[in-house]
Order: C-alpha cells, then sequence, then structure tokens
C-alpha cells in the first residue's frame, strides 16, 4: 500500500509538471514517443533491463529500488495521460492569467490546479492500481525481499494455500473497489 | 503618447511576422489595426501584452521601456477572441479574477 501510494503521489505530480515542459518543449514529438518505451518492453524485459543498473545504484532488493522501478513504469504513464491537458486553449488561460496579472504561482494554483483536478484524481488512481497489480518487474528488483500483496497472491497460489490465497485475493481487489467508488462518486459527479 | 512602438521586429522561424513596426498612440485614444489573415496582427497584440518577446525593437508604456516586463507587471490586458471563462469559477467570481489576483479589497 505504501509503495504504491508513494509511487502514484510522485508520479501524478512529476507526470503533471513535467507534461507541462514536454508540451512547450519544441521537440514534444520526440519526447512523446520516447514515453512509450517501457511499455514497449514487457515488464519482466524491461526489469531485466533495468537491473544492471538497480545493481550499480544498490537499489535491488529493497522498497526504495521496487518504488524507483515502478514509478518507471506510472511516470511515462503520467507523461502521456496529461499531454492532452496542455493544449492552445490551457495557453490561452494561462495567458489571460498574466495579463490580468497573476504570477506564473497563481495561475498554477488558481487556474491550472482546479482546471486539471479530475485529471490528476484520475492519474493518482490509476497510477495507483497500475503500481498495486504490479507483478513482473517488482518480483525481479524485489527479488523476494519485497513482498507486495501482488506478490503474496502469487506465492500463496503457488503453494496451493488457498485459505490465504482467497485472503489475500480479497484484500488485494479491495482499494481498486474503493477508487473506483470514489472516481463514481465524485470525479463523474462533479465533473469540471 | 501612452503607447510608443518603436522598430518592432518578429520573426518565427525563417518566417518574418512584423517587420520594423512605429507607432503611438495616446491615452483616452481608439486604434484599429486591419490586415488580412497572418499580416503580424495577433503577434503585435501579444508583443504588446508581454506574451510574445520581441526580437528587435521598443515597447515604451507611459514613458516606461516594457520591452522586456514580465505581462503580470505591464497592466495591459490581452483579450483573446474564443470565449475564455473560467469553468470552474461562476460568473461573478470569473468577473472578480482580475482584480482578486491583485489582491483588491473586496469591498
Amino acid at each position: 500500500m505504501i509503495i504504491s501510494l508513494s509511487v502514484a503521489i510522485v508520479s501524478t505530480i512529476s507526470g503533471f509538471l513535467i507534461s507541462k515542459t514536454v508540451f512547450y518543449h519544441p521537440k514534444k514529438r520526440i519526447l512523446n514517443l520516447l514515453t512509450y518505451f517501457p511499455y514497449v518492453l514487457a515488464p519482466v524485459v524491461f526489469a531485466a533491463c533495468l537491473s544492471y543498473f538497480f545493481l550499480k545504484l544498490g537499489l535491488f532488493g529493497n522498497t526504495t529500488g521496487v518504488i524507483v522501478a515502478q514509478f518507471l513504469i506510472t511516470f511515462p504513464y503520467a507523461l502521456l495521460f496529461f499531454s492532452s491537458f496542455w493544449n492552445k486553449k490551457i495557453k490561452s488561460y494561462e495567458d489571460l492569467t498574466a495579463t490580468l496579472g497573476g504570477t506564473p504561482m497563481q495561475t498554477f494554483t488558481k487556474v491550472l490546479l482546479p482546471l486539471a483536478k479530475s485529471m490528476l484524481l484520475i492519474c493518482f488512481f490509476q497510477t495507483f492500481l497500475i503500481s498495486w497489480f504490479e507483478y513482473g518487474l517488482t518480483s525481479i528488483i524485489g527479488i523476494g525481499k519485497v513482498q507486495t500483496l501482488t506478490i503474496k497472491v502469487f506465492l500463496f497460489i503457488k503453494e496451493a494455500n488457498y485459505f490465504y490465497g482467497a485472503l489475500a485475493c480479497c484484500l488485494l481487489i479491495f482499494p481498486p473497489v474503493v477508487l473506483l467508488y470514489l472516481n463514481k462518486r465524485y470525479v463523474f459527479k462533479n465533473p469540471i | 503618447m501612452f503607447l510608443e512602438v518603436t522598430s518592432l521586429k518578429k520573426a518565427f522561424k525563417e518566417e518574418q511576422v512584423v517587420k520594423g513596426l512605429d507607432f503611438s498612440l495616446e491615452a483616452h485614444k481608439t486604434l484599429s489595426i486591419l490586415g488580412k489573415s497572418g499580416c503580424g496582427k495577433t503577434t503585435m497584440l501579444k508583443m504588446i501584452a508581454g506574451l510574445v518577446t520581441p526580437d528587435e525593437g521598443m515597447i515604451t508604456l507611459d514613458g516606461e521601456n516594457v520591452t522586456t516586463k514580465k505581462p503580470e507587471l505591464r497592466n495591459i490586458v490581452y483579450l483573446y477572441q474564443e470565449d475564455l471563462l473560467f469553468p470552474h469559477l461562476n460568473a461573478f467570481e470569473n468577473i472578480a479574477f482580475g482584480l482578486r489576483l491583485k489582491k483588491l479589497p473586496e469591498a
């Protein structure tokens, strides 16, 4: 839960901020294309590519390593997700706010954040779910030392421990159900 | 003169959009600028508002050189052609938005 929450919070915030930089960058097409890179490879293959660097950096087999590895999957997702938010209309809102006397911080807090509220929430939910159900990458980078609930479910099923397997499965689907409920209750009932 | 524009130039990549523009405007006067699409009217207005940086030239507002001044410090509002009401604000909040940004007293 802590791993998924950390990954979701960091990737949503950084994805929102950096997607703006990407939108205004002259080479945004190439940058957008690069964000698809983690999805070209299967998570296990991606983990194998990362493992060399993670070993060098001492991130193998610990929680920090798993958070960083999952962030490398969720961050490009957040970038792609927010790429649809930045458009000419948003730029016009920014310009209008600036000419009305708004500082960049005021533009961010009073215009951009309220406009992106729903998208920020949805991105948080989705990155949380990507991290929550991540298995291949987590099992390789975590080398069995970092036990997430998804990995536990696989372990219980492998061991034919059906009671704990079923219990872990129930716990596994609990956060997604809560998020789906919140999504339906607050995001789609109060669209911006 | 309230607004003075001197030798203003702007190019986007190879295309020279504004080529050495000069004009001046007195206070409380209205100036209409006409021209075909793509002749640089919007670019000129955006340069005056500070939203586009000119390549060359000078913009003087009430005796002060504002060429490199940030848009939020110029006190010039640039209105877009399309409607730009903030969808997260109600009618009153939209009207009060600019005043609230400047932290003016509510009453």
